[in-house]
């Protein structure tokens, strides 16, 4: 590990450890730094409310963070893992009500006021969260968590709870399918900036 | 022309946001994985008001969760106690006493007890060391043992009518054995290594052990013993406790009444059960009952002992 690398760990030990003894300043930089991640991946992901539920997988963290254990990598998972499972829950609860549980922007006839519209603002490019939300919920899960989130495979195969070679082959095969919706010649309609012509 | 599927390293890089190299193609993708990056909020939103509390005033969690831990650990150990049946429970507190008392027992021999429980032990162990000082007859005790106890245990059925019916061959073998019983608790209570009570001691317990168990006498022998049986698996149990206690009350029986008969001018004489009298285990009742009149060990068949 390098100089700049040491540094880094020490540093997150000890934001950590003053967050653990109930230093205000600590939880503070704790939110700070992993928030907006959390909240760009709620929104990526289709919450309807992201600001709520990256406070609420917060305070989830918080609770348990007495018995956390490990590095910046560890704990990044550690938080995303909290937000997977709330945003489970509530595309899960919203199922239930009859409510959609996919993210088609273009297909949602509410899209002027949805939440979709405000995690596409928030993301501030409505191209860029499309070309997500078309993928299957498997491989937009890897895919936000990878690019969104900015995770490794292995932190991305323990929030999900999956082996680190499923995850690599779902980023495979998200990447050919986007690699086809960019293809000039079967995506006449796509944006004129993706084009290189 | 079929397209190259797309690598586990070339979708790092294009994860990346970077063209991987030799593969012009994929440059929109890779532009496309970059804008969204580029556009992820850097900035953390408004926490909600319950977490804007928590951030205020942050409750610790490393103290709470050490706490926890001990808590469970005996929490799982009562249970699991209560899960036994009441013999078991009865068991598991012999076994736990007796371990006990052969812990307390060595560490106590090797001071190695906290000070003030060093000083009480110590305390114990010159009262019955100065009790059985004032008590012995060298001249009696020496010599005799070996003799009246091998004669007693060689003899094994027989021994004990012989020996009962002529009184003056009891008296002395009572001598004796007390004799041996007092030099072998003085040796255990010197904590001397002379040879006068290894011999004694080694004799004595060479022959009661053919007759019977051998029993304890005095804390060394007793502490040896409860640590043997300890580490016996057909002695551990609620049997091996009872003996423990049952020897432990006797052995301060034996030690008050030396005490009570010291200060009336005997000899050290008049105790109950010792180890030299083992021998006595013989099924002879009436010897059993000779000796339990007197106050001698006779009466202590293999009931009761371990």
């Amino acid at each position: 590990m390098t100089d700049r690398g040491d540094a880094g760990a020490e540093a997150f030990a000890s934001v950590l450890a003053a967050a653990q003894a109930g230093a205000s300043w600590a939880c503070t930089r704790l939110w700070n730094d992993h928030a907006p991640a959390v909240a760009a991946f709620a929104a990526a992901r289709g919450s309807r409310e992201p600001d709520d539920l990256t406070s609420e997988v917060f305070l989830v963290v918080f609770d348990r963070l007495g018995s956390f254990r490990g590095d910046a990598a560890a704990f990044r998972s550690f938080v995303f893992s909290i937000a997977y499972r709330r945003l489970v829950d509530e595309l899960r609860m919203r199922s239930r009500r009859g409510d959609m549980l996919e993210l088609h922007p273009e297909e949602d006839p509410r899209r002027a006021s949805s939440a979709e519209d405000e995690a596409a603002t928030r993301l501030g490019d409505q191209r860029a969260l499309a070309l997500i939300a078309h993928l299957p919920a498997d491989q937009r899960d890897v895919m936000v968590l990878r690019i969104v989130a900015d995770l490794t495979v292995e932190q991305v195969a323990a929030v999900l709870g999956k082996r680190e070679g499923a995850v690599k082959a779902l980023q495979r095969r998200a990447l050919e399918r986007l690699r086809k919706k960019l293809d000039p010649t079967r995506t006449p309609g796509r944006p004129s900036s993706d084009s290189e012509e | 022309m079929r397209k190259r599927m797309i690598t586990d390293a070339e979708a790092e890089q294009l994860l990346a946001g970077a063209t991987p190299d030799g593969r012009p193609e994929l440059q929109m993708l890779a532009a496309s994985i970059a804008d969204v990056r580029a556009v992820s909020p850097v900035a953390a939103p408004q926490p909600s008001a319950a977490l804007a509390a928590r951030l205020e005033s942050p409750v610790p969690t490393v103290g709470a969760a050490a706490e926890v831990e001990p808590a469970r650990g005996i929490k799982k150990m009562v249970a699991s106690i209560a899960g036994l049946g009441v013999a078991a429970k009865v068991a598991a507190a012999s076994g736990v006493l007796a371990l006990g008392l052969v812990g307390v027992g060595a560490a106590g021999a090797a001071g190695a007890l906290p000070a003030p429980a060093q000083e009480v032990f110590d305390d114990v162990i010159t009262t019955v060391l100065v009790t059985e000082d004032d008590t012995l007859t060298e001249g009696e005790t020496d010599g005799t043992t070996d003799e009246g106890v091998v004669e007693e245990c060689v003899v094994d059925d027989g021994t004990t009518d012989g020996t009962t019916d002529e009184g003056l061959t009891e008296e002395e073998l009572e001598a004796d054995l007390y004799g041996t019983t007092e030099e072998s608790t003085e040796g255990t209570t010197d904590g001397s290594t002379d040879g006068t009570a290894d011999e004694t001691t080694d004799g004595t317990t060479d022959g009661t052990t053919e007759c019977v168990e051998p029993l304890p006498v005095g804390s060394k022998e007793f502490s040896a013993w409860v640590r043997e049986g300890a580490q016996d698996p057909n002695k551990v149990g609620r049997e091996f406790g009872q003996a423990v206690s049952e020897q432990a009350r006797e052995l301060r029986g034996e030690k008050a009444e030396e005490r009570s008969e010291n200060g009336q001018g005997n000899n050290g004489n008049g105790q109950g059960n010792r180890p030299g009298s083992g021998e006595d285990d013989g099924e002879d009742d009436d010897a059993a009952d000779t000796s339990t009149e007197r106050g001698k060990p006779a009466g202590t068949p293999g009931g009761g002992r371990p």
